[in-house]
């Protein structure tokens, strides 16, 4: 019994260093391993709340004068605090920097959501001419460009409006007025701010000169004072001088005029009392818009001798008349005449005698040539 | 007697071998922990590695006029946490290859912003108004050993920028 039981210490001796070595090695290793993680786990997390801040800073960057001094006016939009660490100057095209060998501005500026402050960047763009950009660098590490600004001996020209916005409307339909706004949507300027356009004809096509500053702007289209539905087309925001030019397609299908139809209304046949005797017939002229015409027409002219005679026979006498409008594959008479015939005649009327004016497109419109033939029976 | 000398012998035996597990588990754990936290300072550094190119400018080549083997000025600040070591800069043609160039000390950048450091880097290739692309490898430089480069290298950052050259004015 006291063998067995002094035999059995051993194997307590073993199992307290296994716990001792657990308790003493192992758990402080896990513990410390952990805490590593979460020491890293830590940075990961500061790492991503500082690219939140970073892409959370917004500066708003614009170029002003005063008194013959170049600023830049930086404000701070966004919702943290930043710090403008550097500002470069580049000339556009080439891509160098104002001064040639560095950074143009390099003082710290700390900036409050909503607060600005003035750079005088006079001294790195002394002189120059030419057109040039600014860009801030910030403490975080973002970037924000101004507007590329022309500089004329290092000053902005006196011409309030050095960029030329271009705005088109095409394919306009005949009657309607067509306005133009263009409003600035990040403190630029614009002259004139509204364009308004009465289309004469159909499918016509206008373009007007805005002059601007750079910045934003919103430019929208109205219909007799409506604002005109075009999708995407309408609004449109351009940011200048990046685009010059907003084109606006109405998409008024393009108009081809067509030949007027003649259809001559006469007796196919006469019989004459005697042989040298003679007879006056009556002649109808009628005029058709053929089905394929895509406009309704006016009348607009109708030549008195719009009816000629060959083989025996004369035209004594028309009456015309005109003004009358006529939709696609409408008929109307146009003329009367009277003819006195001896023998068999050709009555002819030549192309081009009566005219017409298309309603939408305000093109004109020309009869084709048509002929009929009366028969004498002595 | 002889069973109490055994047991006696079985409890050294015992003690003996718990104390060299003992010490091994130690020894084991202290190696373990200390290259945790090299590790983990590693990949914090790597975390907080940031360079940011502020400004380059690709001269023109041979064939827009220019010189044959044109050097780009680039300027490198540093948002980051650690100072860094810059081992290569080169700039080649966009869609290329980068070209090998060996890692060796060209600049240091202090963190913070604190500092724009300009750079000189050699471009490679050259063609009509293509664009480039800027490569710059850094690493932190505490993580730097001037006598071995290569070493630490897997815990450096690449950063690339695509720039156009500069038109020729001549």
């Amino acid at each position: 019994m006291t063998s067995r039981g002094k035999s059995g210490i051993s194997s307590v001796v073993a199992a307290l260093f296994t716990v001792v070595i657990v308790f003493f090695a192992l758990v402080p290793t896990f513990l410390f391993t952990q805490s590593l993680y979460a020491i890293l786990s830590n940075e990961v997390n500061k790492r991503r709340y500082f690219e939140v801040d970073r892409y959370s800073e917004k500066l708003d960057v614009l170029v002003l004068q005063i008194d013959n001094r170049l600023n830049l006016k930086v404000e701070n939009t966004g919702p943290i605090s930043l710090v403008v660490v550097r500002v470069w100057a580049y000339r556009v095209g080439t891509g160098s920097t104002l001064p040639a060998d560095g950074p143009c501005y390099t003082e710290s500026i700390t900036l409050n959501p909503g607060s600005e402050a003035l750079i005088d960047v006079s001294t790195c763009v002394q002189e120059y001419t030419g057109y040039v950009m600014f860009k801030v660098v910030t403490e975080r590490g973002r970037q924000f460009t101004s507007h590329v600004v022309y500089l004329l001996n290092g000053m902005l020209p006196s011409s309030p409006y050095p960029f030329t916005l271009t705005v088109s409307i095409i394919n306009m339909q005949r009657g309607k007025t067509y306005t133009v706004k263009v409003t600035p949507l990040d403190g630029g300027l614009v002259s004139p701010m509204t364009f308004t356009h009465k289309a004469t004809a159909s499918n016509e096509n206008v373009t007007v000169a805005f002059g601007t500053t750079a910045g934003t702007f919103n430019v929208k289209l109205y219909e007799n004072n409506m604002f005109k539905d075009l999708g995407d087309q309408n609004p449109q925001t351009v940011k200048v001088p990046d685009y010059t030019a907003v084109i606006f397609d109405l998409g008024w299908i393009v108009i081809s005029p067509v030949d007027l139809e003649v259809v001559i209304v006469a007796p196919r046949e006469v019989r004459l009392r005697d042989s040298g005797s003679e007879v006056i017939v009556q002649v109808f002229v009628f005029v058709k818009l053929p089905r394929e015409a895509q406009e309704p027409v006016t009348i607009t002219d109708v030549l008195d001798g719009l009816l000629s005679v060959s083989g025996g026979g004369e035209v004594t006498g028309c009456s015309t008349v005109s003004g009358i409008d006529l939709r696609p594959n409408q008929m109307t008479l146009v003329a009367t005449c009277f003819v006195t015939i001896s023998d068999d005649v050709t009555l002819t009327v030549p192309a081009g005698v009566i005219a017409a004016e298309g309603e939408d497109s305000g093109l004109q419109y020309f009869n084709s040539a048509a002929s009929f033939v009366i028969d004498v029976d002595n | 007697m002889s069973s109490v000398v055994a047991e006696a012998i079985l409890i050294s035996v015992a003690v003996a071998i718990g104390i060299a597990l003992l010490l091994v588990s130690q020894s084991w754990a202290s190696v373990t922990n200390a290259k945790s936290v090299d590790q983990t300072n590693k990949e914090v550094a790597q975390q907080w590695s940031l360079l940011l190119i502020e400004h380059a400018l690709v001269p023109p080549g041979p064939s827009m006029g220019g010189i044959n083997r044109p050097e780009a000025p680039v300027y490198v600040s540093n948002p980051g946490k650690f100072e860094l070591v810059i081992l290569r800069c080169v700039v080649y043609p966009k869609g290329a290859s980068p070209p090998f160039a060996p890692l060796h000390e060209i600049a240091r950048v202090p963190a913070d912003m604190r500092q724009v450091v300009p750079l000189t880097c050699p471009v490679y290739g050259h063609g009509l108004g293509q664009s480039y692309v800027v490569e710059i490898f850094a690493i932190p430089i505490h993580l730097y050993d001037p006598l071995e480069p290569l070493t630490n290298v897997q815990y450096g950052v690449i950063i690339r920028y695509d720039v156009k050259p500069t038109p020729s004015t001549g």
